[in-house]
């Protein structure tokens, strides 16, 4: 199941942590839907890969970026409220996926204009249920704007 | 001087009445003034600094008053005592004083009215009996003054006796009939005081008498001096009893006396004087009948009821007897005024009535110059003054025999120029020579009058000197030239001795008072300053120190001022000085707890502010040194008086330096204690924010990589199970199970620190739904237990309702684990407990062994295995955290087996959110 024509739905992984970026790459693995994931390190390179800078000239215009606060160099809040004033960037669903339950982030990550702020569960099965149901909310049930995004 | 002893009844008996006359004599020079149970001890004094400083002041005012009120009766009776003298110098002159001289001097003088409490002079002749008809004969006939004399005139009262001392002249004579032709002997008093003053050749008093005519009923008394024939030996008892002419009598109110000198103080102070008899039996108690004056009409001196307060004791010689000056003070508070004006009135009226009687008898003698050089010779014999005589070319013709005691010496021919140096004159201040052309003779001789000059006398036989008071009058011939120049000089040292010492009393007094209210007005160190400057200005002092031993034992210069302080050029200058570097005169003075004063060759560090003469004296309270007085830098040497200032504002500084020092000492341990407990607490909040900091902190990152270890090893399980062998199946359970636990607790310890780090504001929380809401959650877990919650009738509190909330889980949940093979039964009830409710959750579980009570609540305390009741171990100590933010208290009463109660109490009012 495709929604833009049987091209795989592209995702940006923004996580400094390899543990989790390998776990969410085989929750996605178990998914259901199409995807090509690719995965960033820090703030800094996930605006380059958004605006296809440098390394990324021919990055893809990802349909959703998962998204973690605590980054080095530039940090998730910073690449949030980049890519929510940035008019070309605005309109990608940003779903912020992190360990912190502190109301102060949540409350800010939703100022910011994030999609939705998931907390990531300690446990394993809870973690790919998780992961299941942003891939069947955000891939499956909603509509998403048009992707202008030309691969 | 038991003071009981002189209350007594005199009924009561012997031993009383022997210990009465065992009351030594004292004799006026060294009579102290005896300060009678003035019930002021120190200590008392201490006890309130305020009213301590205003007692304090209050008797030292209150001495000072009687002081001077005993001065003043001093100087009343020396002054009466004058007047006595002046009369038998009349007399004496050997020119007869009939009765119309007596009459119109007093007339003419005017004595009455110039000396308080005169109601009358008399003059009673010695008759003898073989006289007596022809005395009353001449008198009857003596017509000088009435025309027709005095036909009814006899002595009285009749009868024999073989002297008769007759009251003869009377002045005034109206409404003093009745003494004329009274004989003084034939009362046994007055008898008495006649022959003492026959003897004596000195004044002597009666007792007090109600004199009805003279005084409206007030005491009176008689103050009389014997008059000798003149030419006629008068140097034993014999001769002078042979040569007796009579009695110069003075008739005296001593109510009148006082008036004018009482006055202004009855306000504030009761006098009240009693005749203490002849002054050969020492001082009899007061009586009664011994009372002479009372100043409110209030007689205290003889009930003790009314002994309260402030009294003092004092005695006054008069004419052989002994007076005795009662004060009380009336006065709760404040300080009655001065009499000092008063005083200085009483001086010198003797001398003016003898030198007018004698001017008034030449005058009257009607052949002046056939009297002349006889009248004058007595004149200048008999004055107390002296008299010098220069003639026009400025050489001493002439000294009278006063003046010669005055100058030690008669006419000397020396040149006017040398005169001071010879006779040693001086000026006031004593030091400096008086320049001869300066002295009142050298300028009566160019023509000047000069009245009442003050100079000093001092010579190598009398280094202590006098102060006289000089007249001078240039003598004139005929054309109004100058041939010669006459002085007449006064010894006034006394009246100024007295005038000095009252004013030094008065300065005293005000500097005590300005010390004390110095401490009162000011609570820090510049009290000591203050105080200080009123040291210096006492004593004429540029530079002092005023100082306290602190705590340590060490002295400090509180009085130090920045002025003095930046001229100190000293490289290790400081303001506290402990023993061992006590030094120069103040440390000298503070070892050996006495005053020292020198006046030269004092060392100083350099540095120091150079001092050329000091007084160091410490301050004692009680047997301790608690401070140091030091003045220093006077222009001229320090003398006694400024020892006895120091000392005296030293002794007066004592209980107010004492005061101060216990209130500073107060207030310092207090401050400390406060800081201490200020810091501590501080330091506590501090640590526990840092704990709860690291415990959030710890667990947050600790949280991560667990996450790591128990989601791979989930995922190995996941994958891999059933594909590896059993070992390693059971390998991963384990480990799956430890960092599950592990999270548990890590959640657990984060719960914990967030009961205060999260904690919300307390609100209205109503606990029948936070009960509810508890059981819902629950709902699972009682359902499984197969458990029945129940609840009574549960209040509204302030609290935070989410932690409401997780203690009631908690303690719910808790009752329903801990359970027997019985379904579990947990009952919620709550009820008022002074200002708190108290809440129990009762189970019928396994109970708790009382040893375990106060552990159940420690972190991570577990009484059981894992395997017979899971769980982490944080429940309580959670539990507790919670009710403990909300100033309440949680415990756990148990029967093993039975059944377990959880009780806290949580302020009906909320509590302080902490």
């Amino acid at each position: 199941m495709s929604r833009s024509g049987g091209r795989p739905v592209e995702i940006l992984l923004v996580e400094d942590n390899p543990g989790d970026v390998r776990l969410t790459v085989e929750a996605f693995k178990e998914g259901v839907v199409l995807n090509h994931m690719s995965v960033v390190n820090d703030g800094v390179e996930a605006m380059a890969f958004l605006r296809r800078e440098g390394e990324y000239a021919d990055a893809p215009c990802p349909d959703l970026v998962l998204l973690d606060l605590n980054l080095p160099r530039k940090d998730g809040r910073e690449v949030l409220a980049e890519i929510k004033d940035d008019e070309d960037l605005r309109r990608i669903p940003v779903v912020v996926l992190t360990t912190s339950e502190a109301e102060r982030d949540i409350l800010e990550a939703y100022d910011r204009h994030a999609n939705c702020y998931i907390t990531k569960p300690v446990d394993l099965s809870q973690f790919l249920k998780v992961v299941q149901s942003i891939e069947d909310f955000w891939l499956v049930v909603v509509k998403l704007p048009p992707g202008d995004a030309d691969g | 001087m038991a003071r009981g002893d002189w209350l007594a009844d005199p009924s009561q008996g012997g031993a009383r009445a022997a210990s009465r006359r065992a009351i030594p004599h004292r004799s006026r020079s060294v009579l102290p003034v005896l300060l009678v149970a003035l019930g002021v001890s120190l200590s008392f004094i201490t006890l309130q600094f305020t009213t301590g400083i205003d007692r304090d002041a209050r008797q030292a005012a209150f001495e000072n008053v009687a002081r001077e009120i005993v001065e003043f009766v001093n100087q009343r009776v020396a002054g009466y005592t004058e007047v006595l003298h002046g009369f038998r110098g009349l007399f004496e002159t050997g020119v007869a004083v009939q009765r119309r001289e007596f009459h119109d001097y007093f007339e003419s003088d005017g004595v009455a009215t110039r000396l308080l409490g005169l109601e009358a002079i008399e003059f009673a002749r010695l008759v003898p009996l073989a006289e007596k008809e022809a005395f009353e004969a001449e008198v009857r006939n003596d017509s000088s003054l009435v025309p027709g004399g005095y036909p009814d005139f006899s002595v009285w009262p009749e009868g024999e006796r073989e002297e008769y001392f007759v009251v003869d002249y009377i002045e005034p004579f109206e409404g003093d009939e009745r003494s004329f032709g009274f004989d003084l002997g034939s009362n046994e008093s007055k008898l008495l005081a006649v022959e003492q003053s026959r003897d004596s050749g000195d004044p002597s008093a009666t007792a007090p008498f109600t004199f009805v005519e003279e005084t409206g009923g007030e005491a009176a008394i008689l103050f009389l001096l014997a008059v000798y024939q003149k030419g006629l030996p008068t140097d034993t008892v014999s001769q002078r009893r042979a040569a007796l002419q009579g009695l110069v009598t003075l008739v005296l109110s001593v109510k009148d006396m006082m008036e004018g000198v009482v006055a202004p103080v009855l306000e504030a102070v009761d006098l009240e004087i009693y005749d203490g008899g002849p002054s050969e039996d020492g001082v009899l108690p007061p009586t009664r009948a011994g009372l002479m004056f009372d100043g409110d009409g209030v007689v205290r001196g003889l009930d003790d009821h009314l002994r309260d307060g402030l009294h003092l004791d004092d005695y006054v010689a008069v004419g052989g007897r002994n007076w005795v000056l009662h004060f009380s003070s009336l006065q709760p508070s404040g300080s009655p005024a001065s009499v000092f004006p008063f005083v200085i009135f009483a001086f010198g009226i003797g001398s003016s009535v003898l030198v007018g009687g004698i001017l008034f008898v030449i005058w009257r003698s009607g052949d002046a110059a056939k009297t002349q050089a006889r009248v004058t010779r007595a004149i200048l014999h008999a004055i107390g003054e002296g008299v010098v005589v220069a003639n026009r070319e400025g050489r001493l013709t002439y000294f009278n025999p006063a003046a010669e005691r005055l100058f030690g010496a008669g006419p000397k021919d020396v040149a006017a120029s040398e005169w001071s140096e010879t006779y040693g004159f001086y000026l006031p201040d004593g030091v400096t020579p008086c320049p001869s052309e300066r002295l009142p003779l050298a300028r009566a001789l160019r023509g000047e009058e000069v009245d009442n000059t003050e100079e000093f006398v001092r010579r190598t036989d009398s280094p202590e000197g006098v102060v006289t008071s000089v007249t001078s009058r240039p003598v004139l011939d005929e054309d109004g030239a100058v041939i010669g120049a006459v002085s007449v000089s006064r010894d006034v040292t006394e009246q100024k001795r007295v005038e000095q010492a009252l004013r030094r009393s008065e300065e005293l007094l005000e500097k005590r008072s300005q010390i004390s209210d110095v401490f009162l007005t000011y609570r820090d160190d510049k009290a000591y300053r203050e105080a200080l400057r009123v040291v210096l200005e006492a004593v004429g002092s540029r530079h002092g120190i005023l100082g306290y031993i602190n705590g340590d034992g060490a002295l400090v210069s509180a009085s130090m001022t920045k002025e003095v302080w930046s001229q100190c050029q000293m490289p290790d200058k400081n303001l506290v000085f402990p023993p061992e570097a006590w030094g120069g005169l103040w440390g000298l003075a503070l070892k050996e707890k006495k005053t020292l004063v020198s006046n030269g060759g004092l060392h100083v560090p350099e540095g120091h502010i150079p001092v050329s003469n000091a007084i160091a004296t410490p301050i004692m309270y009680q047997q301790d040194v608690i401070g140091i007085l030091m003045v220093g830098n006077k222009r001229t040497e320090y003398g006694e008086t400024d020892r006895e200032t120091v000392e005296t504002l030293a002794n007066h500084m004592s209980s107010i330096l004492y005061s101060r020092l216990q209130r500073d000492r107060e207030e310092r341990r207090r401050r400390l204690a406060e800081e201490a407990l200020a810091q501590h607490s501080k330091e506590l909040a501090r640590s526990n924010a840092d704990l709860e900091q690291f415990a959030y902190i710890a667990s947050h990152d600790l949280q991560e990589p667990l996450r790591m270890v128990a989601s791979y090893l989930q995922l190995l399980e996941r994958r891999y199970d059933g594909k590896l062998d059993s070992d390693a199946d059971e390998f991963i359970d384990y480990a799956v199970n430890g960092a599950k636990r592990m999270q548990d607790m890590i959640n657990g310890l984060l719960a914990y620190s967030r009961v205060s780090t999260k904690g919300k504001e307390f609100e209205p929380v109503d606990c029948e739904k936070v009960f509810k809401e508890a059981v819902e959650n629950l709902e699972i877990v009682i359902e499984d237990e197969g458990a029945t919650i129940t609840h009574g009738p549960l209040p509204v509190v302030l609290a935070d309702r989410v932690q409401l909330l997780q203690l009631f889980q908690n303690l719910i949940g808790n009752g329903v684990k801990f359970r027997t093979k019985e379904p579990p039964h947990v009952h919620v009830s709550a009820e008022p407990d002074g200002g708190s409710w108290r809440f129990s959750f009762r189970d019928n579980g396994i109970g708790i062994e009382p040893e375990y009570t106060e552990r159940v609540f420690e972190m991570f305390r577990r009484l059981h295995s894992r395997t017979e009741y899971p769980g982490t171990g944080i429940g309580l100590a959670v539990c507790r955290k919670i009710v403990e933010r909300h100033g309440g208290r949680i415990w756990v009463e148990s029967e093993p087996g039975k059944g377990t109660t959880f009780h806290f109490t949580l302020p009906a009012d909320g509590g302080d959110e902490s």
